[in-house]
Formats: C-alpha cells, sequence, structure tokens
C-alpha cells in the first residue's frame, strides 16, 4: 500500500484502498465459510461426557474415515443434561451424545434422540452378550443406547483403619466407624448402593434396586436419614477431588465410591483397596445416542461409521490408557497385539478385571438407572437427606 | 442532540436489558412444559417453591445468608474504618489490589485451596495440635463452621469496597470538629463514622446477603453431611424436570428484591426529607 503523508492525501486513492480490502476481506470471509460448510459433511459434533473424550487422538479418526470430531464436555450431571437436551438446543447443535446409561426412555419418548440401526455397526457383534443386554439401553425393543464404556463400582477402603478385609457394604453403616464413612452426595448412586444392601441382606423387600417403587424408595431413604441422623457419615463427598482428599487424607475410612480412587491413593502411596462386595457390584454404562440434529444434517450414517469406529479397537486402547476404562469387547486388545503401540497384556490385563467383576459373584450386577421411574421422588427423599 | 431524547433512548435501552428477561422469568414461572413443548398454565411451580420441604432449604440459604452478611458488614466496616482513617491512599489502593487478587480464581478452586487449611487433617488443625500437644479437630467437615467463616471472608471484601467508598466521602470538616471537641477513636467511630455510613452499610449488607445466598462451592466442600445450597436446589429441580419451579424460585427473589430496594428508596427518602 502507498505511503500517504497528511499533505498529498489522496480521497479517491484512500477509497479505493479501503473498498480494495473490503473486496479482499469478504471474497476471504466468503471462503472460509464456504469451506466451512463443504467440512460439515464430515464433521460430528460429540456432546459427551468429559471422560469419553481422547483429545487430540480423534485425529486417528480422520485418518481411519475422514470424519472430523469436534467434543463438548456435558458436564456428566444428568438433570442438566436432559434438561439442555429437552429445553435446550443440544439435541440439535450436536450429532451424537455420550451419557450416564438410563436416560434414554425420556430422550426417545420426547423424540430429540434416534434408534440405532445395528446392521450398520458389524462391531456390536463383538460386545459382550450381557452388556447387549442392559435394559436402560432399549426403549420398546429399539436399541437406543450404545453402551461404549463399562465398570462396576463398591467401595473404596483403607484396610488398615478398618481392620481387614471389606466384602459388604455394611462397613459403610457400621457403627463402629461412625463419622469414618461416606457415600456420594448423588442419589443415582447411593440410593442403589443402600438399596443393594438393604435387598442382599434380606433387611428389606426390594425388587430391583435400581428402579425403586415408591414404598421401596421411602425404606431405602430412610433408612440412609437415620444414619445421617445418627453421625455415621463424615460427608456426601462431591466430584473427584473431593472423593481423592477423602481418601488420601484417611479422614474417610469407607466409602461408595469410583475405583480410579482407589488407584489415585495407591499412587500417592495410600493403602486403599475396592471391595468386591457379596451383595453384588452396582454396573454402570456410558451410553453413545444418536442426537435428533443428525438427521436434520444428514450425518445419520457418519454416525454409525462413527460408532462403529469407537468400538473397532483404537478408541479402546486409547481410553484405557488414558483413563483407565474399557470398551466392553475384545477388539481392543486384537488392536494392541496388532498395532504394537499399545501394550496388549496390559490392555488384556485391564479388559479382564471389568470383566471378572461383572461375572464373579455369580454376576450379581445391579444397574445403575440415571432415571428410574420415580425419579423425581428420588430427588425430593435426596433433598430431605440434605435437609435432614 | 437534546437531553430528553437521550433519556428516552437510555430508558429504551434499560427496558430492553432489564425488564424483558424479567418479564420472561414472570411469564415462564406460571406456564408449566410437559418436555414435548406443550405449555399450560400452571402454578405449580409455586406450589413446589413454597412446600415445606423447598420453603425449608429456602430458609436454611437465608438464615445462614442472613449471619453471614451481617458478619461480613461488621468485620468490613471496621477495617474500612481503621484503612481510611489510618492508612495512605497508595497503601489503600496496595490492599484493594490485594483482597481483589484472590477472585481472579474460580470459586471452586478458592474452597479447594481452604479444605487444604480446614480439613480434619488440614494445616490450622495441625498447627494448633502442634502448639497445645493434644490432637486438635477443631477445625472439621463435621461442624457448620468451616462454610461460615469461608462464606465471611469471601463477603468481606465487597463491603470494604463500599464501606471505604462511603467513608472517603465524608467531609474532613466532620474529622475536624470530633478534633475539636476531644472525642476519642472509639466515639469517632460510634458519633461520627457510623451514622453517617447507615446507607453504605445497608448497601453492603444486601450485596454481601446476595452473594452469601448463591455460594454453593463452601457448601459442596467444606460442609460435611450438609449441603443445602442454592445451587444444589436448582440442580435437584433440574434433575426432576420441575423447570417451572426454577423460573418461580427466580420470579419470587426477584420481587422480593425489588421490595427491599423500593423499602430501601423509602427509607433514604424520609431520612433526607427530616434532615432538610
Amino acid at each position: 500500500m502507498k505511503q500517504q503523508s497528511k499533505d498529498n492525501y489522496d480521497s479517491n486513492l484512500s477509497r479505493k484502498e479501503f473498498l480494495k480490502i473490503i473486496g479482499i476481506t469478504g471474497v476471504g470471509i466468503g471462503m472460509f465459510g464456504l469451506s466451512s460448510c463443504f467440512d460439515k459433511k464430515n464433521t460430528l459434533r460429540f456432546y459427551g461426557t468429559g471422560t469419553l473424550d481422547i483429545g487430540d487422538k480423534w485425529k486417528q479418526l480422520e485418518t481411519d474415515l475422514g470424519i472430523k470430531l469436534l467434543f463438548s464436555d456435558n458436564g456428566n450431571d444428568t438433570g442438566p443434561i436432559i434438561a439442555n437436551m429437552l429445553n435446550g438446543n443440544a439435541a440439535y447443535d450436536f450429532d451424537i451424545g455420550g451419557f450416564q446409561g438410563g436416560t434414554e426412555r425420556e430422550l426417545a419418548l420426547a423424540n430429540k434422540i434416534l434408534p440405532w440401526d445395528l446392521s450398520k455397526i458389524p462391531n456390536w457383534e463383538k460386545t459382550w452378550d450381557w452388556i447387549k443386554e442392559i435394559p436402560t439401553c432399549k426403549v420398546d425393543g429399539k436399541q437406543y443406547g450404545l453402551p461404549l464404556v463399562v465398570n462396576a463400582d463398591s467401595v473404596i477402603y483403607l484396610p488398615d483403619k478398618i481392620g481387614g478385609i471389606v466384602d459388604s457394604y455394611e462397613v459403610v453403616f457400621d457403627p463402629k466407624f461412625k463419622g469414618r464413612t461416606a457415600m456420594e452426595d448423588a442419589w443415582i448412586n447411593s440410593a442403589i448402593f443402600a438399596a443393594i444392601y438393604l435387598k442382599e441382606n434380606s433387611i428389606a423387600p426390594i425388587a430391583d434396586p435400581g428402579d425403586l417403587t415408591e414404598s421401596e424408595l421411602g425404606v431405602v431413604m430412610e433408612f440412609l436419614i437415620k444414619k445421617k441422623r445418627e453421625g455415621q457419615f463424615k460427608t456426601f463427598w462431591k466430584g473427584w477431588e473431593d472423593g481423592v482428599r477423602l481418601i488420601k487424607s484417611q479422614e474417610v475410612w469407607a466409602m461408595t465410591g469410583w475405583e480410579p480412587i482407589v488407584y489415585e491413593a495407591q499412587k500417592a502411596g495410600i493403602k486403599a483397596e475396592y471391595a468386591i462386595p457379596r451383595e453384588g457390584y452396582e454396573g454402570w454404562s456410558n451410553d453413545l445416542v444418536i442426537h435428533i440434529g443428525a438427521e436434520k444434517r444428514n450425518l445419520v450414517d457418519d454416525v454409525h461409521k462413527f460408532a462403529n469406529w469407537e468400538l473397532g479397537g483404537f478408541y479402546g486402547c486409547e481410553l484405557a490408557k488414558q483413563r483407565g476404562y474399557i470398551v466392553p469387547n475384545s477388539s481392543s486388545v486384537d488392536f494392541a497385539k496388532e498395532s504394537k503401540k499399545y501394550d496388549a497384556a496390559e490392555q488384556e490385563k485391564k479388559l479382564e478385571h471389568v470383566r471378572s467383576k461383572f461375572l464373579q459373584n455369580k454376576g450379581k450386577v445391579y444397574w445403575q438407572n440415571t432415571r428410574p421411574k420415580n425419579y423425581k421422588l428420588y430427588e425430593e427423599w435426596w433433598s430431605k437427606l440434605r435437609n435432614a | 442532540m437534546n437531553q430528553s431524547f437521550l433519556n428516552n433512548k437510555l430508558f429504551v435501552f434499560l427496558t430492553v436489558i432489564i425488564a424483558i428477561p424479567i418479564i420472561v422469568i414472570a411469564a415462564l414461572s406460571f406456564f408449566a412444559t410437559d418436555g414435548i413443548n406443550q405449555t399450560s398454565f400452571s402454578l405449580e411451580g409455586f406450589k413446589e417453591i413454597f412446600s415445606s420441604l423447598r420453603l425449608n432449604e429456602l430458609l436454611k440459604i437465608s438464615g445462614r445468608a442472613l449471619i453471614v452478611c451481617i458478619t461480613a458488614t461488621a468485620i468490613s466496616f471496621f477495617v474500612a474504618y481503621l484503612l481510611v482513617r489510618n492508612t495512605s491512599k497508595y497503601f489503600q489502593s496496595f490492599f484493594f489490589i490485594l483482597i481483589t487478587l484472590p477472585f481472579l480464581a474460580n470459586e471452586s478452586v478458592r474452597v479447594f485451596s481452604w479444605q487444604y487449611l480446614l480439613s480434619e487433617n488440614g494445616l490450622f488443625n495441625k498447627i494448633l495440635s502442634g502448639i497445645t500437644g493434644n490432637q486438635i479437630t477443631f477445625f472439621n467437615g463435621t461442624n457448620i463452621m468451616n462454610v461460615y467463616l469461608v462464606m465471611i471472608i469471601a463477603c468481606i471484601p465487597f463491603g470494604v469496597f463500599i464501606n471505604a467508598a462511603s467513608l472517603r466521602t465524608i467531609p474532613n470538616i466532620y474529622w475536624k470538629a470530633s478534633d475539636d471537641l476531644n472525642l476519642n477513636s472509639l466515639n469517632k467511630f460510634w458519633k461520627v463514622a457510623l451514622p453517617l455510613s447507615k446507607f453504605a452499610l445497608l448497601a453492603s449488607m444486601l450485596v454481601t446477603f446476595f452473594i452469601s445466598f448463591s455460594l454453593s462451592s463452601e457448601v459442596n466442600y467444606l460442609g460435611g453431611d450438609t449441603k443445602i445450597s442454592l445451587r444444589n436446589l436448582v440442580l435437584s429441580l433440574m434433575s426432576a424436570s420441575k423447570f417451572q419451579s426454577i423460573f418461580s424460585l427466580g420470579f419470587v427473589i426477584t420481587i422480593l428484591l425489588f421490595v427491599f430496594i423500593l423499602l430501601f428508596k423509602v427509607f433514604n427518602r424520609n431520612k433526607i426529607s427530616l434532615t432538610k
């Protein structure tokens, strides 16, 4: 651009320069916009729980299928996620979701998610059979949720403080450890743990701990309120940091919680263990769902290709490496053996550990249900517990 | 451009950014949705908010906020008084920067830091145990003291800002007059600073009340088995798909705030007319 002093200022030249810049910028913006339109066909927007994200490793998806993935963390709080799906724009703004299992029925009935066409996902065949049967993934016989990650939770404990091996949820409610136990501040996990304990020890007649009737829920929550009033619980922990701190500081000796907390404590030199409860584990899954937005953007086929890729091996290896979670099939072990980039033996070990949790104990696992039939009552009772 | 034109523009602008959201909240608090975009008139939202369970929660949150706002305002006024009367403007600016810095960190991060100081095996108990030679667990998640302590500390800077700004506006002649009358420091505080700062004290209480009313991380991470907070209440309503109740709660709080400000204005006007 010509340098102009104030003395020889040429307004016409200046205007021309200005229009030239505007023109170039306009064409640039237009091209940029068009390029994003071309890209849109192969871009999937994923509204998932943070632990499902594999960061820069999503590039492998682009290499394998030519699909670009944009991941958005949904915060993993079921209530706000459902609110965003039903009343917000999440169902339309994203193509695929990854939530805690149990939300499928409500979202399907509100026409916010679509059923999977399993014939388009060959790797689904490799998924463990009992995982295929998780009841909350199906609505009216159609598969709305695709279990991508599964695990089984129980009790984290400090054997030196408790004085031995724990094989029951009883330790959390035992008056001997009054003020030294804790549960999570979330009914989706704590109510089912208490219900499993009461059912399996024949303290209360309960049909399905994951989906309590009104009267069963009353019994379970009255039990927890009584225990709280007696000072049994040190706290109701909230979130990863809080859970890890309570065990690492040894303020709590036994608490219901997530297995990775045990590993984190062990890394810090704390002797923490994860109980194999005789009553059975609480099983949970992170399920993939198709948002209605994928249909509007003609991306349903791409979403199926993506799901097949996630069950194909690479994702399972990477997830286990980054998060310690496993995809419920043997593809990741096969992939690790072929690629040599991952430790096949380690992968096998992690897979076996989770599989054995489900298969040991006569396969006694009660599935977490984030949206039981009486979920409104669950919320009400949980507020009563907080108030007690 | 004349003044009335500007005023009209400003009025329209303020109406758009303030009134419309309030009208929307008011409207939504009277209409229920079934999740499939069908709405109907309903008072269920208000019924839920005024049910004994929710009312109990709101009373506990309000009671806690009241204690926090009174304590924080009292402490902050005293701190502001010492600051304005006894330190240079340079030091005051430095002090304001110092108390603002923690707010650059997220609320949860700040509370996590407190956890390491106030937990049962935290630094404060360790220091106390070291001094006394006994195992001290004075600071403990199982009592509610940690929550109050951290909430009060979180609110004090807001009170200091408001009260210091007010104390700085007291004309110097008042202080000179009190010197001529040989008033001691305590009397200057009671007879000069306090009566001339009523407005600031009320403003400080109002601000700190609403801040402590909505603080939740303190409750979640320092409150032991007591988990009653506004955030938890709203999330609970959201999880139960009681969205209308959330808007009803917002509407009730807005009305209460409006009434409070109106009373405040009336009180202030009466005070001014009495002075005249």
